[in-house]
């Protein structure tokens, strides 16, 4: 079973496609939530996932805005797709009835 | 001020991987991230890279199995090395003179242990000198002002020079 933390990342990854770098991730991450993202937590959590085989990591090219250091590509693996769905699975099916979600739904 | 952090920042980054570091510092440059903050984030990166080392049970078999029992046992050894050690090393400390600079390593000691109130450091002076002197019969007699101690036929380890040195004192 995935973290929160972990979960959020898998998904900002798979959005965000071909274009997945640590910066992009982070932006992302922090306008979906709302809430700030470390450099810390960041990489040490790809390292995590990268170990449990759910990411796939390498270093892609260097630009100017980046003061001419690489990026550190990141790309969802099919496990990672798998574990991040039944993860969400598991979050909608025991969501169900629960108050915040009646909520949600009469908002909408 | 900001100059001296981000010089921090660098020398932080320095500590991770080559490949890690360019990621780290491009991404601190392209998110336009504040000195303060990015010395924060880097030494955070640093101490979760350290303690996840101390997930895996191997640190603490070496910890427990050869880190502390070797620290014991120096501890333990350098404790008797200091208490055999430090009546010298206090005798040295509080006799020290500008004096002690023109004499030769013998001749120190028994600088030193004749300015000593202490009996032993006195005692310890007196074997030396007579041992350093067994050519020049009579000189360290004179230096301390009595007659040659019959128990002071300690080996020899002087040299002449050594006997001028202490002689020199005397006078």
């Amino acid at each position: 079973m995935l973290g929160e933390f972990e979960y959020l990342l898998l998904s900002v990854t798979a959005r965000l496609g071909d274009e997945a770098y640590g910066a992009a991730i982070r932006a992302a991450l922090e306008q979906a939530t709302g809430r700030r993202c470390s450099v810390g937590a960041l990489y040490t959590t790809l390292d995590r996932l990268e170990a449990k085989g759910l990411v796939q990591t390498w270093m892609g090219e260097a630009t100017p805005q980046r003061g001419g250091r690489a990026k550190r590509m990141v790309r969802v693996t099919a496990k990672g797709d798998r574990q991040a769905a039944q993860f969400y699975r598991t979050v909608v099916r025991a969501s169900r009835g629960v108050s915040w979600e009646t909520t949600r739904s009469m908002v909408r | 001020m900001t100059g001296v952090v981000w010089w921090l920042v660098e020398r932080a980054s320095a500590l991770l991987d080559a490949e890690e570091r360019d990621a780290v510092r491009g991404d601190l440059a392209e998110l336009n991230v504040a000195a303060g903050r990015a010395l924060r984030e880097v030494v955070g990166l640093l101490v979760r890279r350290q303690l996840r080392l101390w997930t895996d049970w191997r640190p603490w078999l070496a910890l427990a199995g050869l880190v502390i029992p070797l620290g014991m046992l120096l501890s333990l050894i350098s404790r008797q090395w200091a208490n055999t050690n430090s009546i010298y090393a206090w005798l040295y400390v509080d006799n020290w003179t500008w004096k002690c600079q023109r004499l030769g390593d013998v001749g120190l000691v028994v600088h030193i242990g004749r300015r000593s109130g202490d009996p032993t450091a006195r005692a310890v002076a007196r074997q030396l000198a007579t041992a350093a002197t067994p050519n020049t019969d009579g000189v360290a007699s004179r230096i301390h002002g009595r007659e040659r101690d019959p128990e002071s036929l300690a080996p020899t380890v002087s040299s002449s020079l050594n006997a001028i040195c202490i002689q020199g004192e005397a006078t």
